[in-house]
């Protein structure tokens, strides 16, 4: 199914007279209860509240008309009086905001209207588009005030798009009205609605003006949170989409994915035995490894800055040239595999670094991941070779634990999950070798990163000089450690390479680590991690806890300590089982070296909010661990 | 769907093959010499030829030439020029030279423009900008071509970057017998060629260093007066004569002063409230309106404008009570304005001297003697979370140009004792023979410290705000919970902003071996960032001046004795004081400290001392006392 974003429709009606406003829209007295509102009930301490809001979207007649009216409640909610209404005008779209009227209702009742000024600002012109705003603030605002205006969009009547209803805001929403006239187009084109965390019972209905509406009290506000999902996955919203193809929803993913068949297994096509000769291993997973080697030193044009070569035509034109997009790679790799006699396929997977998956949304636009997926000895092992420096086995996290279709000629596809990753597909090692000197701790770290983790700093840098990515790690090293760490990087290895893992040596002078209680010297148990902080503080909660990937932290320090010390005790192994999170540290001493030993692993992707108290419970625990004292004293 | 359609044209087909002009091909073929490691770029050529066409007609052509080095290079491989609707570009073209020798050329219609500030509502200031193709090697070259009337005789020329600069060259073709005054700023003074021409070679990149002051106010420059030299009085003259049609008083305006004033204690702070917390921020900047306030009336009925119409309405109001105030001309980085180049140039921002009786200033941090006006108190009504009587921290130990009706007077802006500045914290706690630490806590900031974090909490709602102080202590404290979180004055820059909650730690005590350990410094950290001092260049930037104390009560199980405490500590350095002691009586642990900090600015040599001293803090601050 394609989206029309943008699409230029022979329009053969004339334009039906101007909508204009309706009655809802007009400007109207505050009532006594919104002149008594102070703070709203569900979001105490809100700058501002939004106490109406209309959108009627008209796309037979190409035009919107928006009305708010909006209750400034402290100070810092008079930055809703400034109001900025973007439009790209010029051809083709040559929108326009017209009919802006907007008042001021002080809250002794004064109203004054607005009759300043409205500016015109290019946010952005350029390649022949032009992107404006239409500005203005209104008059007398303070808090008690309620802003009331309105604007109508107009646009091209050739062109038709899609409309969103972003309905969460930063303030709260008493009640919103939204309507759509969908373009009549006989026929021609279906339309659909797709909608996201509305209230239950609550989606846009056919009226018998033929406009679907919809109308909501009391919208939330949208709340932030540090590991949340995606934002998109979480607002709520309503995205209404015009289609060419008329197919019923349930059946569009059968549809869409033979479409990929075709695709997909045109561009891998027959390529020629002779190619993976050399290839051959002793076993078809060698032969595999061999090819998988192979495809990674093909030039990856999707992580070129500027890449300015054409789409290959298929899978022979990729391999003769050795370079292409990541999709044109991944196919390469499963064409290569299948002369080499294994049974490889395309698999579509829907990332989920942007938003999360809904199969009951018809947008195919969702599933714009691939991986390959190739079966040895009857199991299945998927593979990332469109990404550079993925190690053998290892698909980029926002490919992992995803749904996804294998696209296999003549047969019915149905939606799995792919790539299922654990904690020992991304390991993060490091071992300290240190000695206490005074108050300072002196010595070498070798940090060893393996799949996943060594991937995810491989991309993070990707592009940029060696220099560029030793400040990288570098700089990852010092926030393991309090300020005043000295952190030199001595040596890196891998940084480029998928087959081995990316390994970083520095040479440590690490100060604030060592303190004193009287005459005895305190160590804290875990050098990586005595400065932490839970990242999860806040004792509630909105949203579901989001770990990128699976991983295990395994530390290992060992600190020689002055011949005039010894430990006071040895601390007992600590253990923190949390089910799917896992935290275990070990103190050993032979009497002049310490041996620290910790190891903390999530094995999870998504937590339930109900479960907060146990993750915010868990990382506490760890936390308390990690800063338990090791106490030193004179021998 | 709109912008991907957008960006899919931005980037299709706009690159043209072409060839690079003789300039660009010579300056290209030069060789580079080597470069510091990590140079991204080097600037191999920077030309500014100003014509001048009539005194105040000046049109400026500008030639670039960079070569890019490393990947992160990429970001100088663009063309862009301002403009705006005093200065009109008449020309932009770019060229992209890849290391095969291929050219691109772009033109001013491939282009992307943009409005060149965000602050704004409106402002006519604008920018293109070309998107030059690159690759490590590649050299990028661009030109642009303006005409400009100028608002006064004067030019700037900012020759050094955040990359070397190989060859640097401003050329003047003035009307003859024009006469021109140079002043360098950050870089030695080199005498012009006759034209007058300036030519610099291989000026060094700014250094990029942690906690350095900021790039623009250590970065070398030359200014230079046109003609006839100019002077502070000329510039604040000027400004004056822009803003004194704007002063007239309308009636409502007259009426609100008398109704703010009429039962006021002290008149002059009604009236700058008015202006600070009832005038919304809204710049709108059109052609001069970047430098001449809105009238009065309007500012008054609109309830906004920009800095200089807050400062206008306030001296409008403040002459209906006979009190006399004056524009201060301020940038709002510290270092930027130097006192040896006069112009207009130099600021940014404006806030208000208002002459108080000498009486009136106790108590008042922001007050400077003038010998002839006498005491003035400096107040920025921009700035809605800095209490009356004082500055914000960033025009502390800053220049502001004192307008007065036919003079002016560069002053050296006050910087607040630490005491103007305070956030004393007090904690009552109990800890429990399971090692939970419960108790009461009360955080009172003041000035700057409070300041700083109201800015913080309000543009958050009531929930947000108790995540802020629970992920604030988290910190501090393994384990924790915050309970009946209470914040007072959030909106009031007057009052103290006290934050009171209830504080419960598990855990906090740890026992090893027969010893109980208990860190009597629970919350708060004092010390600032430590900084490595091996090649640095330029000094340190602290957080401001300011006096923090804790006083911290633990009272402990009956059960426990006492078997070492922390030795207190003291330091005295030129920047930072810093005492802290615990002691044990009557089965209550007691820990107090207090820290100063008294400048905003340290340099390089004293560094070393700095760092040792937060060194010394910090290990205060993990110190443990030990019981039994």
């Amino acid at each position: 199914m394609l989206r029309l974003s943008a699409v230029f429709l022979c329009v053969l009606i004339a334009a039906s007279a101007f909508a204009g406003f309706s009655k809802t829209q007009d400007f109207r007295l505050p009532t006594a209860e919104e002149k008594a509102l102070k703070d709203v009930a569900y979001a105490p301490g809100a700058p501002a509240v939004v106490l109406d809001w209309i959108e009627i979207d008209d796309d037979t007649n190409a035009t919107s008309a928006e009305y708010y009216r909006i209750k400034i409640l402290t100070d810092e909610g008079k930055k809703y009086a400034d109001v900025e209404i973007p439009y790209f005008s010029g051809w083709p779209v040559n929108g326009r905001v017209t009919d802006i009227s907007a008042r001021t209702i002080q809250p002794d009742g004064t109203i004054v209207p607005f009759d300043g000024k409205v500016y015109d600002k290019i946010l952005l012109k350029g390649a022949g588009l032009r992107f404006r705003a239409k500005t203005f603030s209104l008059p007398a605002v303070q808090p008690g005030s309620i802003l009331e205006y309105r604007y109508q969009r107009r646009w091209r009547e050739q062109m038709l798009f899609n409309t969103l209803w972003s309905i969460q805001r930063d303030i709260p929403v008493l009640h919103a009205f939204m309507s759509i006239k969908p373009y009549d187009s006989n026929g021609m084109y279906r339309s659909f609605f797709t909608y996201h965390n509305l209230p239950a019972g609550k989606v846009p209905t056919l009226s018998p003006k033929k406009t679907y509406d919809l109308e909501l009290t009391d919208v939330p506000v949208y709340q932030a949170e540090e590991f949340a999902p995606p934002e998109e996955s979480l607002k709520t919203r309503v995205n209404f989409y015009y289609t060419e193809e008329n197919i019923e929803p349930s059946a569009f993913w059968g549809n869409q994915a033979g479409a990929w068949i075709k695709q997909t297994e045109g561009f891998i096509g027959r390529v020629d035995a002779s190619l993976v000769k050399p290839l051959m291993g002793k076993d078809a997973m060698e032969t595999l490894q061999n090819i998988y080697a192979k495809v990674q030193t093909y030039k990856n044009l999707s992580f070129e800055d500027e890449p300015t070569e054409d789409d290959k035509k298929n899978a022979a034109a990729v391999i003769a040239k050795g370079e292409g997009y990541r999709s044109e790679i991944n196919r390469a790799f499963v064409a290569l595999a299948r002369a080499a006699g294994l049974e490889a396929h395309v698999v579509r997977v829907a990332t989920r670094d942007r938003f999360f998956f809904s199969s009951n949304v018809p947008d195919g636009e969702q599933m714009d991941g691939e991986i390959a997926a190739v079966t040895v000895n009857g199991q299945t092992h998927t593979f990332d070779p469109g990404t550079p420096t993925a190690p053998f086995g290892i698909v980029s996290w926002e490919k992992s634990n995803v749904p996804g279709l294998r696209l296999v000629k003549g047969a019915r596809p149905e939606f799995q999950s792919f790539a299922d990753q654990k904690p020992d597909h991304a390991v993060a090692r490091r071992s300290a070798d240190l000695r206490l000197n005074g108050d300072l701790l002196e010595g070498t770290i070798t940090a060893t990163f393996i799949g996943q983790e060594a991937l995810y700093r491989r991309l993070k840098t990707w592009g940029e000089d060696e220099a560029e990515q030793t400040k990288s790690l570098e700089d990852e090293a010092k926030t393991w450690f309090p300020s005043g760490a000295t952190v030199k990087l001595t040596e890196v290895t891998g940084a480029k390479s998928y087959a081995e893992p990316l390994v970083v040596k520095l040479d440590v002078t690490l100060s604030g680590l060592v303190s004193s209680a009287g005459s005895r010297t305190i160590l804290p148990i875990s050098v990586f991690a005595s400065s932490g902080k839970n990242p999860f503080a806040p004792a509630t909660r909105t949203h579901p806890i989001y770990f990128r990937y699976a991983r295990r932290i395994e530390d290992q320090v060992k600190i020689a300590l002055p011949e005039t010390l010894t430990l006071a005790e040895v601390p007992k192994p600590a253990k923190v089982d949390a089910g799917a999170l896992q935290y275990a540290n070990e103190v050993k001493h032979d009497g002049t070296t310490l041996t620290y030993t910790r190891s903390m692993s999530v094995d999870t992707m998504l937590v339930e909010v109900q479960y907060y108290r146990s993750v915010r419970n868990f990382f506490s625990s760890v936390l308390t661990a990690d800063q338990k004292p090791l106490v030193l004293v004179s021998k | 769907m709109i912008a991907r359609a957008f960006a899919l044209l931005l980037f299709a087909g706009v690159a043209h093959a072409a060839s690079a002009p003789d300039w660009v091909k010579a300056i290209a073929a030069e060789p580079v010499p080597p470069q510091p490691p990590r140079t991204a770029a080097v600037v191999l050529s920077d030309t500014t030829t100003l014509t001048f066409t009539s005194p105040y007609d000046v049109t400026t052509l500008r030639r670039r030439v960079v070569k890019i080095l490393t990947n992160a290079g990429h970001d100088y491989a663009y063309g862009s020029a301002f403009f705006d609707n005093n200065t009109k570009l008449l020309a932009l073209r770019g060229w992209s030279i890849a290391p095969d020798g291929e050219v691109t050329r772009l033109r001013e219609r491939d282009a992307i423009e943009t409005t060149a500030a965000s602050f704004e509502v409106f402002t006519d200031a604008r920018m293109k900008f070309l998107d030059l193709p690159s690759e490590v090697g590649s050299v990028i070259a661009f030109e642009y071509e303006t005409r400009e009337k100028l608002y006064e005789l004067a030019s700037l020329w900012p020759f050094q970057e955040s990359i070397p600069v190989l060859r640097a060259r401003f050329e003047v073709r003035t009307p003859a017998g024009w006469q021109h005054h140079a002043k360098w700023t950050n870089y030695a003074a080199v005498e012009p060629s006759p034209g007058p021409v300036w030519e610099l070679r291989n000026v060094p990149a700014i250094a990029d260093e942690p906690r350095m002051p900021d790039g623009g106010a250590v970065a070398g420059r030359m200014g230079v007066h046109w003609n006839t030299s100019r002077s502070w009085s000329d510039v604040a003259t000027w400004f004056h004569t822009l803003a004194a049609s704007r002063l007239a008083p309308t009636p409502p305006v007259q009426s609100k002063t008398k109704e703010l004033t009429a039962n006021a204690a002290d008149p002059i702070r009604a009236v700058a409230r008015f202006a600070q917390r009832d005038i919304r921020y809204v710049a709108v900047e059109i052609g001069i309106g970047g430098y001449q306030p809105h009238a009065v009336g309007e500012i008054f009925t609109n309830r906004f404008g920009d800095c200089k119409d807050k400062a206008t309405l306030l001296k409008a109001m403040l002459s209906e009570i006979k009190t006399e105030s004056h524009y201060v001309l301020v940038h709002t980085t510290r270092g930027m304005v130097d006192p040896s180049f006069p112009t207009v140039h130099a600021f940014n921002h404006v806030i208000s001297a208002i002459r108080i009786p000498r009486e009136k200033a106790k108590g008042l941090d922001a007050v400077y003697e003038h010998p002839q006006l006498g005491t003035l108190l400096l107040f920025d009504p921009t700035s809605t979370t800095t209490p009356f009587g004082q500055l914000p921290p960033y025009l502390q130990a800053n220049r502001g140009l004192l307008v007065m009706p036919n003079a002016g007077e560069l002053l050296e802006l006050p910087s607040h004792a630490p005491e103007a500045s305070e956030l004393r914290r007090s904690a009552k706690l109990e800890l429990d023979e399971g090692g939970t630490l419960r108790g009461a806590v009360e955080e009172v900031r003041t000035g700057a410290m409070a300041a700083s974090m109201r800015e913080n909490l309000q543009a958050l709602n009531a929930a947000e705000r108790v995540r802020y102080i629970e992920s604030s202590l988290s910190y501090h404290l393994a384990q924790q919970t915050a309970s009946d979180v209470k914040i007072e004055n959030v909106d009031d820059p007057e009052a103290n902003l006290i934050v009171r909650y209830t504080l419960a730690s598990p855990g906090y005590a740890t026992r090893v071996a027969d010893l109980l350990l208990i860190r009597p410094r629970v919350l708060g950290t004092k010390g600032e960032t430590a900084i490595a001092t091996a090649d640095r260049k330029y000094g340190y930037v602290t957080d401001g001046p300011s006096l923090q104390s804790d006083e911290v009560e633990i009272k402990l199980p009956q059960t426990v004795t006492l078997d070492e405490l922390p030795k207190p500590v003291t330091l005295t350095t030129p920047h930072v004081q810093y005492t802290s002691s615990s002691t044990f009586d009557q089965g209550v642990l007691r820990y107090k400290r207090k820290y100063a900090m008294n400048t905003f600015a340290v340099d390089r040599e004293a560094i070393p001392a700095l760092n040792d001293a937060f060194a010394k803090i910090a290990a205060d601050e993990r110190a443990s006392a030990v019981f039994k």
